[in-house]
């Protein structure tokens, strides 16, 4: 029943994108991990300026940018997956029956102001485009500078972004598929719609299982555009998230109807697999965001190449690590690295600081070496070996450290949950003789821990026996590959930890 | 600019190692000292699944600075700092940082650096403490700046001073950790 949309196909492409682009704005939305939000409001004010707004619907922040900062937007370290707002609704007032809500979400669609954000997608393509090409040069895209002035001389480190969608995917000379357990792995469907929500169900539509990273969809966003800039057919899908326990339509269904409207409208074509725009329905409870995808594959595992069995993802690592506060100088240990998800965030991220990182697994120790060797090949180019990185690893038992006694200034971790390693038995034992070890190492009064566990009755337990040397700072409840955790920020006191070995 | 020797094969036995003897230490006061064996210093088997990618980094004089001997039972102070054995040592450069050096410096152990530093044959012509007015002088830092950060051991030997206890450093990563009696 529309009549042929005014909307055929792309936007114009006479519009001349590229004198829009130093005035177009973006609201973009960005996922990040559960609890964290503030975090990445911080990140998002420090490194692009903006405020940011923190949704209902956790896990989501909110802010505006100019369409030009695109490129920073992609470099923030917290956050998973990012998405430019065609519309938010504070309140929506769903109608009473399945039909009438359905139906509204159909007549939603052409009232909806689809032009500004579809110029920001293009902007987005054309970025992307440009990341590949630089990847197959293998050319060092970005120069960071140290936040530290050395004497009035600014040291510029030169890092290669790493943070890429297809880097994951496409780095696959020692990828150790995650086994089954290991839900976070799941891209979309963890990083979207972790937290089971207390109001009610929630649901999401399904067909986002088999989205493939990187090169298939790349390609084809960037063929979007014949030689004369004549708008091609476009394919999109349509992924709906919808929580709360009042509506009367699931997550398929308004995919299903959104999605019909959206063809109608635009005249494009369906596609589950191969789509150029993904369009993105967010419901929660009244809240409702139309918006559409700018990322592909969550960025979360952009530093790891070589998995193991509960790798972390590098969002939740950075999080972890910006609790902390780390300043110049500090010595960061993770005295259980795993695959070493933090230390590498940590060294590359805070790379004024000296990390180490340790563990008592032989295969978590090389798993771990290995992905530094893939971070130092990347920032390799042709003149010279790749610049060092303030990063080391050692094979090491957690209850006995072979570190100096208030050595160390900062400790973060993510501690063995008992369901994927270990188990809740062990941890009775192994948390205490963890925290006072830590203790140990730790500097008296100014030093602090940021730890990571699903065992919370274990760690306050231990913790609690551990007053005089550890007090709980703060705590941010996590969601970690479906299971509740906690982070706890914790600070040494002033006390000086009995000494197991005298101090020399 | 980066200089390597040439990488040392899974089972090379390091020269060091072959040709000195294992310094053992008297009981004292009823410590179990335990003489280790560089076979059996506690390095876990490689397992099968999962292969080490040559080209990685070694461990630096910093961590060194800070690492020390978990053996029991040792004399005050006898566990640090560990003597290194060395076969395998690399250059790598690091981009230099003055303020982050001159924060480091009061934080190190100096006299352990200088000594680590001797026995990887660099000797870093630093001073046997550092200068009242270190923080100023540049040449002094980006000499520091080099033997903390840029020297790299991939291959050797730490040792423990009192026990005599040998942790390997293959690939440089150290394993420090201890066997079942010994813990």
């Amino acid at each position: 029943m529309a009549e042929a949309a005014s909307h055929a196909g792309s936007p114009d492409p006479g519009a001349g994108l590229a004198g829009d682009g130093a005035e177009l704005a973006a609201v973009i939305g960005a996922t990040v991990p559960t609890g964290f939000e503030l975090m990445a409001a911080e990140e998002v004010q420090e490194k692009l300026g903006s405020a940011s707004r923190i949704s209902r619907d956790r896990g989501k922040i909110y802010f505006e940018v100019p369409a030009q900062a695109l490129p920073q937007v992609h470099r923030l370290r917290s956050v998973d997956n990012l998405f430019v707002v065609v519309q938010e609704f504070k309140d929506y007032q769903f109608k009473e029956t399945k039909e009438d809500a359905l139906k509204d979400l159909e007549d939603l669609v052409k009232k909806l102001p689809w032009t500004d954000p579809l110029k920001v997608w293009e902007l987005n393509n054309s970025l992307k485009k440009k990341k590949t090409k630089r990847k197959k040069h293998n050319l060092q895209s970005t120069v960071r500078k140290e936040k530290l002035n050395s004497n009035g001389e600014e040291k510029e480190a030169d890092q290669k972004d790493i943070k890429r969608e297809e880097d994951c995917a496409q780095d696959t000379a020692g990828v150790e598929p995650a086994d089954g357990q290991d839900t976070e792995k799941t891209t979309e469907v963890a990083s979207q719609n972790e937290e089971e929500e207390e109001e009610g169900n929630n649901e999401q539509s399904d067909a986002k299982d088999d989205l493939q990273a990187g090169d298939g969809t790349e390609t084809k966003a960037s063929d979007s555009r014949t030689s004369n800039g004549e708008a091609k057919m476009l394919k999109f899908r349509v992924t709906c998230n919808r929580a709360g326990d009042k509506h009367s339509f699931t997550s398929n269904e308004a995919a299903r109807d959104f999605g019909g409207a959206v063809q109608e409208h635009f005249q494009w074509k369906a596609d589950m697999t191969n789509f150029d725009v993904e369009v993105l329905l967010n419901i929660h409870n009244n809240e409702v965001v139309v918006g559409i995808a700018l990322t592909e594959e969550s960025l979360h595992r952009r530093n790891i190449t070589h998995f193991g069995p509960t790798t972390l993802r590098s969002t939740l690592a950075y999080g972890m690590l910006r609790l902390c506060d780390p300043q110049p100088t500090d010595i960061i240990i993770d005295p259980m690295c795993g695959t070493g998800a933090i230390p590498i965030e940590g060294a590359t991220e805070w790379p004024s600081c000296y990390h180490i990182a340790g563990d008592n697994n032989p295969q978590a120790v090389k798993r771990a070496a290995n992905n530094i060797c893939s971070l130092l090949k990347k920032n390799e180019n042709k003149e010279s070996a790749s610049p060092g990185i303030p990063l080391d690893i050692i094979q090491w038992d957690i209850c006995n450290l072979p570190l100096r006694t208030g050595s160390v200034d900062i400790i973060v971790s993510d501690m063995p949950f008992g369901k994927r390693i270990g188990s809740k038995k062990k941890n009775w034992d192994l948390y205490p003789a963890c925290l006072m070890e830590m203790g140990r190492i730790c500097t008296p009064g100014t030093g602090r821990a940021v730890l990571l566990t699903q065992d919370k009755k274990c760690f306050a337990k231990a913790l609690s026996r551990l007053g005089h040397i550890w007090r709980r700072a703060q705590t941010v409840w996590v969601n970690v590959g479906g299971l509740h955790a906690a982070v706890y920020l914790l600070r040494r006191t002033w006390e000086r930890a009995e000494e197991k070995r005298l101090f020399w | 600019m980066v200089g390597t020797s040439k990488p040392a094969p899974l089972n090379h036995v390091p020269r060091s190692m072959t040709s000195s003897p294992l310094r053992v230490s008297s009981p004292r006061h009823g410590c179990p000292v335990t003489v280790v064996t560089a076979v059996q210093s506690g390095a876990a088997p490689l397992s099968p699944e999962v292969t080490q990618t040559g080209g990685g980094a070694g461990m630096k004089l910093l961590t060194h600075n800070l690492l020390c001997s978990n053996v029991r039972g040792l004399r005050p102070g006898g566990g640090f700092p560990l003597r290194i054995q060395a076969s395998d040592v690399s250059v790598r450069p690091v981009p230099f940082n003055a303020a982050f050096v001159a924060r480091l410096v009061p934080r190190l152990r100096w006299g352990a650096l200088l000594e680590a530093a001797e026995s990887l044959g660099h000797p870093s012509e630093l001073p046997p403490e550092p200068a009242p007015d270190y923080e100023g002088d540049e040449a002094f830092l980006r000499r520091v700046h080099h033997v903390l950060l840029e020297v790299e051991v991939l291959e050797g030997f730490l040792q423990c001073p009192d026990s005599g206890r040998q942790f390997p450093i293959s690939r440089g990563i150290p394993n420090m950790l201890l066997s079942e009696e010994e813990a």
